[in-house]
């Protein structure tokens, strides 16, 4: 199993990247559009903007890293190298049952 | 379901048995009906001890008494010297005649109702013969009045002794006690140098045994409801304490009042504590643990330094059941802690895991030093004989530990894994003083593919403490009970009071805290009036009146030490039985092991957005008009003490967790409280915000709140809410319409994904041409997605689907045969979030749909499938899509059924 931890930088970009590395597909059933894990994706997490504790004072007004983040598990080997980030165990999100340091 | 229906089916699952990577159905057993289960996390359950516990915990907790709060039973005998003796005085009250008294150097006769003893020469004086036995103590009390009031009143133990007791006036009757200490077996009481012709009148004249269990050396006494010591060098001994000398930990409690300064101790040769230093206060209830050292027996007080006071209320209870302890370690029991006071030692217990047994380990334990740097942790086998492999151990605050060396104060957790069980083990090395509690260890797994069977529907009972009243059912007669007047008698082995207006209570102390809670139950019989149950207060006492039968009540208002009495109500002549008293301290409600129901949990993929979810101290927690944490005292819903207290102290006080979210997302947290009442979850969605007012128990219950575009998320307590403090656990925000199963956080959000149950059975399970699909099952939301089971070819060309749809309360079926919809409905008004109980029978021109008992559509045109063309039972639709996500008692899949059998199969 892999963890990637991906910066992009906007929303759309990510989601866009994460299509087209075969990470999920946008399938319309019934006149309803979603996002559908294919292939080896066992999860995807909308990580969104991370908070920066260190530059933030007041919890009612965070500051936040620059970019825009995904989480994926995979049982694929994914081409993301140049969107990954490696926080180690200073992870702002992890997979329930993995080590907050499971980036690899 | 009836049996034979069950016998019926070729599939059949239900919340049984799993493996990681598969569900497990009970037909057919060759294991062809099995579901693959994939989830690729860990996630929570609820488990059948009603617990919120991580799935990958396979094992129950293996520490026994791992917070040191095990208390055992009483066991000193008479220890607050309120134990009576039966009457052995015959014919005390004089009704007919002096029979068994006589005058001794003094002449007696009868005297209206008493005896009456005359001089005649300088002694007035009474005498029974075979009342007491040697060397026993005893209390006499009786009632007197004389012609001559310038002497004491002397009794005969053995010698003639002045009992200080005397007459306050000439011929007034006057009631007196006296306890004394005897060597031979006759009763003399009166005056002596008196003149010749005084009298004495003498009534209800009772003598009891007391002090039983107890050896008195010369010096001490008994006195009311105590012992005393005159400052003579002696003993105070209950012999043979321990059957066999063993070395055990005691919780020792009893209160002393000194009237000259001087401390009264355990010691000499005998003693099985030694001679401990104890603390200088001489007055007081003093509260301390000690361990006996295992080569003498005896409880014994050693009076050598002069002590001259009373002692009452001696309590002596095992505490630190299961743990072994060096030198140095004590257990504090009341503070829930072990202890250890700078001298080297380990503390441990053995056959955590037992002989043999190959796993891994997740110990915990909260340690805090206070003089020291550290306490140093060794992973052992089972038996203490050889070291096991530790994988990691890390302090709470994320600190790894090296070497078992566990410095600083906090919560450490080691992972370890063995080949053969396991011992929990601790040194405190020289100097260290520190203590430790809350030990844990569980036998874990790393597997990510474990299925959840969760459990809801508990039935709940009183959580209590230990029992505090001793021969509450009266067993061993009066033997610990203070028996006013001697009212109370045993009749067919329950006490029994005697009809009266009188106040005549049957009491017994009891070892009670203020601002604790108790409950009182005990068995009543009333053969007439009304009896009631008061007990002592820090001022006064309080009452409560007794019906027949079994009654309970709590009780807030115990003082320290108190007393509980049994008696009538004021003026109420009453004639009753009590029976099975009980005292015990109320902890509060918790559930019935195994009284819920179990059913799988299939959910979707959810993230907990709140990075710290218990630890409400964290700056991510805003905490707002006087609104306070305390952090991780109590007992949460995980069966940790890991629950905080929130107190609000004010209208609006408040936590808030300020996120801001675009969507529908929903707010969960575990509350409860000390005593009923309402506190309110509120999430701003603009102005104003939306507030949901809760009714909270001192049950944990989860709640939620779901809010369009929120962006802050509260516990709060509104003007017209009543609690001003809430115990709170578990929060979590997600990006759900409801709330998913619990996932934990600590310092970052946390991902649970999606389960996923599919591909049991093949063709020869399931007929293609005619059969039945069955599903007890419930909904997580009421609509919002499609939620599928499905019998299938693995495509969405053939299958047979049962599902929610994105419609509120909506139910529907579709057969669909290359491609093309054979038949289908949808039934609306269906409470999807309840348990019901669907069958959709489908066969050439002939499908039906029943629910709950009752067949709500058919269809009467339309193909099924080629043979052997149906080959799969999914959680999902054929292609694995829309996977279900709900509660599942039961999924089956029948031969064709008729109606009367789909009507049972489907009956609720």
């Amino acid at each position: 199993m892999h963890i990637y931890k991906l910066v992009f930088d906007t929303e759309q970009q990510g989601k866009q990247v994460l299509i087209d590395n075969n990470v999920w597909e946008e399938v319309t059933e019934e006149g309803v559009t979603s996002l559908r894990y294919i292939n080896g994706t066992k999860g995807v997490v909308d990580i969104g903007k991370v908070i920066n504790p260190q530059a933030t004072t007041d919890p009612e007004h965070p500051i936040y890293y620059p970019g825009y983040a995904y989480d994926v598990m995979s049982t694929d080997e994914l081409n993301l190298e140049q969107y990954r980030v490696y926080p180690n165990g200073s992870a702002a999100h992890m997979f329930y049952g993995y080590k907050r340091d499971d980036d690899k | 379901m009836a049996d034979n229906l069950l016998d019926k089916a070729s599939i059949l699952l239900t919340p049984t048995a799993y493996d990681n990577g598969s569900m497990l159905s009970i037909k057919p057993e060759n294991g062809d009906g099995d579901f693959d289960f994939e989830r690729n996390s860990a996630a929570t359950r609820v488990n059948a001890q009603g617990l919120v516990e991580n799935v990958q915990i396979i094992s129950s907790e293996l520490v026994s008494n791992g917070n040191f709060s095990q208390i055992g039973t009483e066991e000193v005998s008479n220890g607050n010297f309120s134990q009576e003796g039966s009457e052995l005085v015959t014919n005390g009250t004089f009704e007919n005649n002096i029979n068994g008294w006589v005058g001794y150097i003094s002449d007696s006769s009868w005297d209206n109702g008493t005896i009456k003893t005359t001089a005649t020469t300088n002694v007035s004086w009474i005498r029974q013969n075979q009342v007491t036995a040697a060397n026993k103590s005893y209390k006499l009390t009786f009632k007197a009045k004389a012609s001559d009031i310038s002497q004491n009143i002397t009794i005969y133990n053995g010698a003639f002794i002045d009992t200080g007791l005397s007459f306050d006036a000439v011929d007034v009757y006057q009631e007196f006690t006296y306890y004394f200490y005897t060597t031979v077996t006759n009763i003399i009481i009166g005056q002596q140098g008196v003149s010749v012709g005084d009298t004495i009148n003498f009534d209800n004249v009772s003598v009891k045994e007391v002090g039983q269990n107890w050896e008195l050396d010369t010096g001490w006494s008994i006195g009311d409801d105590k012992v005393e010591a005159d400052g003579t060098s002696a003993f105070l001994i209950q012999s043979n304490f321990q059957s066999v000398a063993s070395v055990k930990s005691y919780k020792i409690q009893y209160e002393v009042l000194s009237t000259n300064g001087v401390n009264i101790r355990f010691g000499g040769g005998s003693s099985m504590f030694g001679t401990p230093t104890l603390d200088t206060a001489t007055i007081g209830i003093k509260t301390i643990y000690l361990q006996s050292n295992g080569t003498v027996r005896n409880l014994q007080f050693q009076n050598n330094l002069g002590f001259e006071g009373s002692i009452t209320n001696i309590s002596v209870k095992e505490v630190g059941q299961d743990w072994s302890l060096d030198t140095g370690w004590s257990i504090d029991q009341a503070n829930s802690k072990a202890v250890s006071d700078g001298t080297q030692g380990y503390i441990k217990q053995t056959n955590v895991g037992g002989a043999g047994v190959t796993s891994i380990y997740k110990a915990q334990w909260t340690q805090n030093i206070t003089v020291g740097a550290r306490l140093r942790f060794f992973a052992r086998n089972y038996n203490d004989t050889g070291t096991i492999t530790t994988l990691s151990i890390t302090r709470d605050d994320g600190v790894a530990v090296d070497g078992g060396n566990c410095v600083g104060s906090g919560t450490f957790t080691a992972y370890l894994s063995s080949t053969n069980g396991y011992s929990f083990k601790i040194l405190a090395e020289t100097g260290v003083e520190a203590d430790i509690s809350n030990i844990s260890v569980k036998e874990i797994t790393d597997d990510t593919n474990i299925p959840r069977i969760n459990y809801e529907g508990f039935s709940y009972q009183d959580s209590l403490g230990s029992e505090l009243i001793t021969n509450g059912n009266f067993s061993n007669g009066l033997t610990n009970w203070t028996n006013n007047s001697s009212w109370w008698s045993i009749v067919n082995g329950e006490a029994y009071h005697p009809a009266s207006t009188s106040m005549k209570p049957l009491s017994q102390s009891v070892s009670t805290e203020v601002g604790k809670e108790y409950k009182i139950s005990v068995n009543v019989n009333i053969v007439s009036g009304t009896p009631q149950v008061f007990w002592d207060k820090v001022s006064g006492q309080e009452a409560q009146s007794l019906s027949q039968g079994l009654n309970e009540v709590i009780v807030t208002t115990f003082k320290t030490n108190s007393a509980i009495y049994f008696g009538r109500v004021p003026s109420t002549n009453t004639e009753f039985y009590i029976d099975n008293v009980s005292v015990k301290e109320y902890l509060g409600q918790e559930v019935v092991p195994d009284s819920g129901c179990g059913s799988w949990l299939l959910e979707n993929q959810s993230t907990n957005l709140i990075p710290y979810s218990e630890d409400f101290s964290d700056s991510s927690w805003l905490k707002e008009t006087s609104a306070t944490i305390e952090l991780n005292t109590y007992l949460s819903p995980s069966g940790e003490n890991n629950a905080s207290k929130l107190n609000l102290p004010n209208t609006l006080s408040r936590i808030t967790y300020p996120f801001s979210t675009t969507g529908v997302y929903t707010f969960s947290i575990y509350l409860k409280s000390d005593t009923d009442g309402t506190i309110s979850l509120r999430a701003a969605t603009g102005n104003p915000a939306v507030t949901k007012q809760l009714n909270l128990t001192d049950r944990w219950q989860r709640f939620d709140i779901s809010v369009t575009d929120g962006n802050y998320w509260q516990v709060i307590k509104t003007s017209s809410d009543t609690l001003t403090s809430v115990y709170i656990w578990g929060a979590q925000l997600e990006e759900q319409s409801y709330a998913t199963s619990y996932v934990p956080t600590s310092g970052a959000t946390n991902t649970r994904l999606k389960d996923i149950a599919n591909n049991s059975g093949n063709s020869s399970l399931i007929n293609s041409t005619e059969g039945v699909l069955y599903a007890e099952i419930a909904a997580l939301a009421e609509g919002g997605s499609y939620r599928i089971i499905s019998l299938s070819d693995n495509t969405n060309n053939n299958k047979v689907v049962l599902f929610y749809d994105f419609n509120d309360n909506r139910f529907s079926y579709q057969v669909k045969v290359s491609g093309v919809s054979q038949s289908s409905a949808a039934i609306n008004n269906v409470s999807v979030i309840q348990f019901n109980k669907f069958a959709l029978k489908y066969k050439d021109n002939d499908f039906a749909l029943w629910i709950n008992g009752v067949e709500v559509a058919t269809d009467t045109s339309g193909n099924v499938f080629p043979i052997n063309t149906l080959n799969k039972l999914s959680f999902s639709d054929g292609n694995n899509s829309s996977n279900f996500y709900g509660k599942a008692k039961a999924v089956a899949v029948f031969p064709i059924l008729t109606d009367a059998e789909l009507q049972s199969l489907t009956t609720i």
